[in-house]
């Protein structure tokens, strides 16, 4: 017996392929990529975050010089640096189309009302991502447009004063500002992540992709169980 | 059935559906490779990059005790990671004749602390309680070598130098 075989008896992992790699889709077009895209994406954030953070501290005192450290000492860090960073851009991008893709094409309607709001949950994870990550190199530009963004906050009527002090953690922007920005932008952000990306992707596997809107009037397909019996 | 036999008419033939198939292996498997060999150099490359060590001025010939150990510290510059910082360097400086002499590190060669001279006439180490002579060599306890011997040089001013570890 096959080492394959004796873990498919025990986990059944041929068809977890079978339902979540090599399910049937409806014929459908480029656009429709946009959402594998995006994941392709996030795990190469999760990957370079993963090993900026072996030398990345999150200090005033060190921040930027551990950045300037995996920039141009660090082997291959310019690649990693640069993975992360450019991917970061990307993500924000493929976020955007992702989400245009499906208002234009109506996928969000019934049954899939559920994994739009995931989404939209998963569409300001990503932003929060990106506004905590663009402080950590501690550079002029990171200091200044987190001065900038976080005194947005300040703005709100009545708590804005104590919501800007709750953001920063104090008045103004500092070491204690750095570090929980780092916190969220490691702990708390990847875990909200992770949790909702498995609910949308669940969803997503569970109930099919929709088929594009000109093909609306067909027939459902066999497999596609769910809407079948809608 | 009828999707595999509209493709595959020709079972010699690679389908459609097997080219895919293949191709997107390769593609996955070419993406893991660019990332993971960086990732790979990545991590080990503090370890491959070698700092070059200057001379260090330990201290003079005069300062050194005939028949004791005597230990000599010296304080460097070293810049690890992104960090500039001073570090201790300690070695024993020993002679019996004030002609010969010989430097060893104050490392313990069993699991790296700091030996020092203990007036009852050895080298002692505290944590696991190792024992070196006057010369290094181990006289009791876990040690498993003698401790480690420095090259030097001393200058016509009788300064003794070492390379820095």
């Amino acid at each position: 017996m096959g080492l394959g075989q004796w873990l498919n008896e025990r986990t059944g992992i041929h068809d977890v392929y079978r339902v979540v790699l090599a399910r049937k889709i409806p014929k459908t077009g480029w656009a429709y990529t946009l959402g594998s895209a995006t994941l392709f994406v996030m795990i190469n954030q999760i990957v370079t975050g993963i090993l900026l953070s072996i030398y990345y501290v999150p200090t005033p005192d060190h921040a930027w010089d551990s950045v300037n450290y995996i920039q141009n000492e660090v082997l291959f860090g310019w690649l990693i640096r640069g993975l992360h960073h450019f991917g970061a851009s990307a993500m924000v991008i493929l976020v955007g189309l992702h989400m245009i893709r499906v208002v234009i094409y109506g996928a969000y309607k019934y049954p899939r009302e559920v994994t739009w709001l995931t989404g939209v949950l998963l569409l300001i994870i990503t932003m929060a991502f990106g506004f905590t990550g663009y402080l950590l190199p501690w550079d002029q530009k990171a200091y200044w447009a987190t001065t900038v963004g976080t005194q947005f906050v300040g703005t709100t009527p009545l708590v804005g004063d104590w919501m800007l002090n709750v953001v920063r953690g104090g008045p103004d922007l500092s070491a204690v500002t750095l570090a929980r920005f780092f916190g969220v932008h490691v702990w708390v952000l990847p875990a909200a992540l992770l949790t909702v990306v498995s609910i949308h992707l669940f969803l997503v596997i569970r109930l099919g992709i929709s088929n594009p809107p000109w093909k609306k009037n067909q027939p459902p397909l066999p497999q596609d169980e769910t809407e079948a019996s809608a | 059935m009828t999707d595999a036999q509209m493709e595959n008419e020709d079972p010699r033939e690679l389908s459609r559906r097997e080219f895919m198939d293949r191709s997107i292996k390769a593609i996955g498997a070419f993406i893991g490779l660019t990332m993971g060999i960086p990732a790979v150099g990545y991590l080990i490359s503090p370890a491959l990059q070698q700092q070059p060590g200057g001379r260090v001025r330990l201290g003079r010939t005069s300062e050194v005790e005939i028949g004791v150990p005597t230990l000599f510290t010296v304080t460097i510059d070293k810049t690890t990671g992104w960090v500039k910082s001073e570090i201790d360097l300690a070695y024993f400086v020993y002679t019996e004749d004030g002609i010969n002499f010989t430097v060893m590190s104050n490392i313990c060669t069993h699991l790296g602390c700091r030996t020092h001279w203990n007036e009852a006439g050895y080298i002692y180490c505290p944590c696991h309680d190792g024992r070196f002579d006057v010369q290094g060599n181990v006289i009791a306890g876990p040690p498993p070598r003698p401790l480690k011997r420095v090259e030097f040089q001393v200058d016509a001013n009788n300064t003794i130098l070492i390379r820095e570890a």
